[in-house]
């Protein structure tokens, strides 16, 4: 599929309507699309040159950008219809977010860094402790699938390798079971073979906790590996972007 | 919360370094704060404490500082002497309980030396009107006999029995010696944080034996008289330089001191010391103004120092906070985060500071003590410390504010796409 439409009929977990997103002094907008939805558990490749405007519709879909017009809807609540603070809590609930960068804080031990989202959430730590017993049972399940070695769950994420931190990057989004994972270009920093088993990592780990992943990349060659793949400048109708992140 | 805590230590763990230099900082301008206010209480309690129970200071007339300032501080030279017959006319005026007259003039080694009677060790009083003490020994008895206050015999290394000579004048190297009569030390005065502890004591009758064979303050040339021989003479003062006088009620000041100021044989004052004491201060004070307004400037430069450093840090700082952000800690929390690390920081700093100074007083206090006759040791905090140390927490806090609010106005985006 090319398009921005789900061809399931089953209660979206992310439904975007009408939505126009421009930058503060910019003179057009940046983003403009008329529809999307995903599916539960659905795999979305996303994929656009660089500079088209990806990162931006990511931080619209994860409430951390408010569009100028349109909605968005993640699960039952529109963002628009959130407080600030309330679509922290929101976002941290229903939402695991794998940075290019990984954003893994430096001091804390890759089991920590793991556990982080249910330190922040309760619902999180709730979905945790469901499923798993507790959200230790769960970072040790999943760093162990993420074929992480035992020994270096309490290194500093500082003392990891790149690949190492991307798989600790990836368990802490998918702990506590969030109804979607926001991927942004999480294999950038990786050679062909890693990237492939990451991937393969990634995508075992999203079905297994079934939530939906939005794959962001510029890399068409990984699309084959979802179940939908999407065009950015297919879906957005904006002439340009004045400014993307 | 609680979670948020934890992280917050473990952050706080990983910026050790620069969060000790902060403290460390933060403690140093406590250190000086506070060390500096200690000095400026410390000098002026020592400085109104130099002579307490003296209801009077008669003197040859002239300003009522400068009387105050030589007989007790031992700073400067009288104008005039008081005549021996009009010590004996004061002393026996019905109002007066006791009188102690000095005579100033000589020195030792550039301390002064001071002439009196026994009764001084009896009556005059310094601080909560504490009587004098002897550390070693007792006062003088016979002729050639003296007593060094605490700081003398400290510097000096002397103790009871030594024999020490005296100089004519006041200046730390003479050449006029009065070798040939020498002292032996009989007693050792108790530190008292005066004047007292910078002064050989001696009697009267010693002061004119020892210039019963000088004339215009120089020996007479040809012309000695021997110890032995000096007893034989009438040692009787002919003059003094001033005289403490103790009321029998204190409600009689006035009226001794308007019989003073019209005394007719000779034109002579008495000053109240309370009341000199608090004009000499008027003028000494500007100091005392310069050391509050060091302090208050050290406080407004560490306060910035603070600003700049959370500041500084905050930038190293913004990444992590984003992420936090990002994963769900909303900007109230980053602001609590902040404000609460600023106001510990702060508070290390202050306890850090107070650790120096005790630290400081206790190494640097007997040295002091020594030298400039200030006492530092280490007590509670007064009322006024108290309200520096909560201004200095209060504004450390406030300071860390301005950080804080900077981070709670940081963009969530910073998280997502961070600047590395």
């Amino acid at each position: 599929m090319v398009n921005g439409s789900s061809p399931a009929a089953s209660a979206p977990v992310l439904a975007l309507r009408s939505l126009k997103f421009s930058w503060r002094n910019a003179f057009a907008d940046c983003i403009d699309i008329d529809s999307f939805d995903m599916q539960p558990a659905e795999r979305v490749f996303l994929h656009g040159p660089s500079g088209c405007g990806k990162s931006t519709l990511l931080a619209l879909l994860g409430g951390v950008l408010v569009p100028r017009g349109g909605e968005i809807r993640l699960l039952d609540r529109g963002w628009n219809s959130l407080s600030p603070w309330a679509r922290d809590a929101y976002r941290v609930a229903h939402i695991g977010y794998i940075f290019q960068q990984f954003n893994l804080l430096p001091y804390l031990s890759a089991m920590e860094n793991v556990e982080l989202p249910c330190r922040l959430s309760r619902r999180r730590e709730q979905n945790s402790r469901r499923n798993f017993a507790s959200s230790r049972r769960q970072a040790e399940h999943l760093l162990n699938e993420m074929e992480l070695e035992r020994t270096l769950w309490k290194r500093t994420a500082a003392e990891l390798s790149v690949g190492q931190q991307q798989r600790v990057a990836a368990a802490r989004a998918l702990i506590g079971l969030p109804e979607l994972v926001l991927a942004d270009e999480p294999t950038s920093a990786l050679d062909e073979e890693r990237r492939a088993a990451f991937l393969r990592l990634l995508l075992q780990m999203c079905v297994e906790a079934g939530s939906a992943l939005v794959f962001v990349s510029h890399d068409k060659r990984l699309a084959a590996h979802f179940d939908r793949q999407v065009s950015l400048p297919t879906i957005n109708r904006a002439p340009a972007a004045e400014q993307i992140l | 919360m609680k979670a948020l805590f934890s992280l917050a230590a473990k952050s706080a763990w990983n910026r050790r370094f620069v969060l000790a230099l902060t403290v460390l900082s933060i403690g140093l301008s406590t250190f000086l704060l506070l060390g500096i206010e200690r000095i400026r209480t410390e000098v002026r309690e020592s400085f109104s404490q130099s002579v307490s129970g003296t209801d009077l200071i008669v003197g040859a007339r002239t300003s009522p500082i400068q009387l105050l300032l030589y007989s007790v501080f031992r700073i400067g030279e009288a104008t005039n002497n008081l005549s021996w017959s009009s010590v004996q006319a004061i002393t026996g005026h019905p109002a007066v309980a006791w009188a102690v007259p000095i005579s100033l003039g000589d020195s030792h080694r550039g301390f002064p030396v001071l002439g009196t009677t026994r009764d001084y060790f009896e009556h005059f009083r310094h601080g909560e009107r504490q009587a004098l003490r002897f550390q070693q020994g007792a006062p003088f008895a016979q002729l050639f006999e003296a007593v060094p206050g605490a700081e003398v015999a400290e510097r000096l290394g002397y103790r009871v029995g030594d024999r020490i000579t005296l100089s004519h004048g006041l200046s730390e190297v003479s050449l006029a010696e009065h070798a040939d009569k020498p002292f032996v030390v009989t007693g050792i005065l108790a530190r008292t944080g005066t004047p007292v502890d910078r002064t050989v004591h001696v009697s009267l009758e010693a002061i004119e034996a020892i210039h019963l064979d000088w004339q215009g303050g120089a020996p007479i040339p040809g012309f000695t008289i021997s110890p032995e021989q000096v007893r034989k003479f009438d040692l009787a003062p002919r003059a003094v330089t001033a005289l403490l006088l103790g009321l029998k009620n204190r409600s009689s000041v006035f009226a001794v001191q308007r019989h003073v100021a019209q005394f007719k044989a000779e034109p002579l004052m008495g000053v109240l010391p309370g009341v000199a004491l608090d004009q000499l201060w008027e003028v000494l004070g500007t100091g005392e103004r310069a050391l509050f307004a060091i302090s208050a400037l050290v406080s407004a430069v560490s306060l910035a120092g603070l600003v700049a450093v959370v500041l500084a840090g905050l930038n190293e700082r913004r990444r992590e906070l984003a992420i936090l952000r990002a994963l769900g800690a909303g900007p109230r929390h980053v602001l609590i985060l902040l404000a609460l690390e600023g106001g510990l920081i702060t508070l290390a700093g202050v306890v850090a500071g107070i650790v120096l100074l005790v630290a400081g007083m206790a190494g640097a206090g007997p040295i002091v003590q020594a030298r400039l006759g200030l006492d530092l040791a280490f007590s509670a905090p007064s009322p006024a410390q108290g309200v520096l140390l909560a201004g200095i927490l209060g504004a450390g806090w406030l300071a860390s504010l301005i950080p804080a609010y900077r981070a709670y106005r940081l963009s969530l985006i910073d998280g997502l796409t961070p600047k590395v």
